[in-house]
């Protein structure tokens, strides 16, 4: 009875000691955690205070918050930008890259992950290699190439999508070959049994399966390519096709330190993605969790 | 029938080799032969001249200048990332109340583009208007040039790359450290292992995986930065922020010089394949 008295006194002794300990931990890492929280966002609220002001008070009040708010800028923004246009045609790049990189990804990941046909092991070590080489690496070739297959008669638009989709492809394939590997064969077999022919197995069992690896690598290359400028830049000519970031970049060309549009323009190209970024990260964590990183 | 089926799985890769084949394998093989190349003076074609262009680069001060801004550029961003990286991966991945919101806040960086960043960055930095000498002065530190500097520019490309970079990075850790069943944790605590006993013996081994992959990922991305220099500094100011990628932009598109651009290009790219050959080296090690 007393020593049963005596250990459970030493526990809450224990105890007491290690609760203090860690609200002092806690303490702690809350400071941490918002001085964190303060270098990842203030450039973020400077840039969406900056957004409602007028450029005088920017002059006199370039940081804090908004004394008035307008929300001029934004249609001025809209309207010099052009991202009636520009907004449509990122929509436009990104789903058909996000589209067509999944479809031919997940083709090919499938016969690495399942079929292993001879040339398997040399295919993987290419797309380690090529999944690290960004592609302004080889630019000056590929504008070479770029502009013989524009005068051949193929759209400018098509061979961008086509370029991002490549640029993309060695990291999507790795990252979908490995979620399909941990994915047990005895499920595909069984359907195989059953009747299903190899892209009914594909597309009843292996993609529903895979789905979170599937959305993480749309949403990673989805977020790529809404934010790439430099090869639209190099291969878009005609300012009808261009896409959300050109419109920025021209911005911070022509209007020269109007600091009110340009940070109502970042706002508008910043927003969308953002949204859906905060929408997804969870599924997106899990997803990297779940298989990510394997080779 | 069985023949056709042994080519499915080629059916399947098509697609994808046949683009990448077009838009990548070519390209990659062009800049390297294009290295070998040199513009004639006399005739105004391109002529083969073996390593001429290696030569030249090789002994050139200000490939040589970049190339050390390059490795003192690395060899300081890498390890500031990744540490910052996993701190906050193992910050953000406790079960305090309210992490769901400082989690969604600090991980919002990597939606933000790169030009976007440079620019806001370039704002704050400002020498006369920035937010971050407006706190310096209210403390009574002097007003700091940051990309005006030869001392601080490459500095100020070190945070503005790692306010994308840390948390960009963090993710991947944070999702390896999900990965780690609470139980291996939990019978640590038991047999009486203190938080850091546990933290080296136990969570450290089982991210090495997800850590080489995260170091080696982070090597090359920053080896081969480029944007922000474009956008901020254009290499200045004296060269202290000419970073090997932007040279070999300078070279290539501002002066013209395809074959130094491309035989420093070549150069990189033996540079990554090394990097890579670390890799797979650090991969295959534990198993």
């Amino acid at each position: 009875m007393t020593a049963i008295g005596k250990v459970s006194l030493q526990d809450a002794v224990l105890q007491r000691g290690r609760s203090r300990e860690r609200s002092r931990l806690l303490v702690f890492n809350h400071v941490v955690l918002l001085a964190l929280t303060a270098f990842a966002i203030v450039p973020l609220l400077v840039l969406a205070f900056n957004s409602v002001k007028t450029n005088l008070e920017i002059g006199q009040n370039p940081l804090g918050p908004p004394i008035n708010i307008v929300t001029d800028n934004f249609p001025n923004a809209w309207a010099k930008g052009h991202f009636a246009t520009t907004m449509g045609n990122s929509i436009i790049y990104v789903v058909a890259t996000i589209a067509a990189e999944l479809v031919f990804g997940g083709l090919a990941a499938y016969a690495l992950a399942r079929k292993r046909p001879p040339g398997s092991d040399a295919l993987m070590l290419y797309f380690l290699v090529a999944s690290t080489i960004p592609l302004w690496m080889y630019i000056v070739p590929l504008f070479v190439q770029i502009n013989a297959l524009k005068r051949i008669g193929i759209d400018a638009r098509l061979l961008l999508i086509m370029v991002y989709v490549a640029g993309n492809a060695p990291l999507t394939i790795f990252l979908l070959r490995s979620y399909m590997i941990d994915l047990p064969s005895e499920l595909e077999d069984a359907a195989r049994v059953d009747g299903a022919n190899e892209f009914q197995v594909l597309t009843r069992i292996v993609i529903p399966l895979t789905m979170p690896g599937f959305l993480t690598v749309g949403l990673v290359v989805g977020l790529g390519v809404w934010n790439e400028f430099l090869l639209a830049l190099t291969f878009i000519h005609d300012p009808n096709q261009y896409p959300v970031t050109t419109s920025f970049y021209k911005f911070v060309d022509r209007f020269d330190r109007d600091w009110a549009l340009t940070s109502a323009g970042a706002v508008i190209i910043i927003f969308p993605v953002m949204v859906l970024f905060l929408a997804l990260q969870r599924q997106f964590i899990n997803g990297l969790a779940e298989g990510g990183i394997k080779t | 029938m069985r023949v056709s089926r042994q080519f499915i799985p080629y059916l399947f890769l098509a697609p994808a080799l046949l683009l990448l084949i077009v838009f990548n394998l070519v390209p990659t093989i062009a800049t390297l032969v294009e290295s070998t190349f040199v513009l004639s003076l006399r005739s105004g074609e391109r002529v083969f001249a073996g390593f001429a262009n290696y030569n030249r680069i090789f002994n050139d001060p200000v490939f040589w200048k970049s190339f050390q801004v390059t490795i003192v550029f690395s060899l300081l961003v890498n390890p500031i990332q990744i540490f910052l990286a996993l701190c906050l991966s193992i910050l953000i991945n406790q079960k305090l109340p309210g992490i769901g919101l400082f989690r969604s806040i600090y991980l919002l960086p990597i939606a933000v583009s790169l030009n976007v960043t440079a620019i806001v960055w370039g704002l704050m930095l400002d020498q006369n208007s920035g937010m971050i000498n407006g706190i310096l002065t209210q403390w009574g530190i002097a007003r700091q040039p940051f990309l005006h500097s030869v001392d601080q520019a490459l500095w100020s490309i070190i945070v503005i790359a790692s306010w994308i970079g840390v948390p960009l990075w963090s993710l991947f850790i944070l999702a390896g450290l999900q990965n780690i069943p609470p139980p291996v944790l939990e019978a640590a605590k038991i047999d009486g292992a203190s938080a850091w006993q546990s933290f080296t013996k136990i969570t450290l081994p089982l991210l090495r995986r997800v850590l080489a992959f995260v170091l080696v990922a982070d090597t090359v991305a920053n080896f081969l930065m480029f944007a922000p220099i474009l956008l901020l500094t254009n290499g200045g100011p004296q060269l202290s922020t000419n970073l090997i990628m932007y040279e070999t932009y300078r070279r290539g598109f501002l002066y013209g010089d395809l074959g130094a651009s491309s035989a420093m290009l070549s150069v990189m790219l033996v540079i990554v394949f090394i990097i890579i050959g670390v890799e797979l080296y650090l991969l295959r090690g534990q198993d």
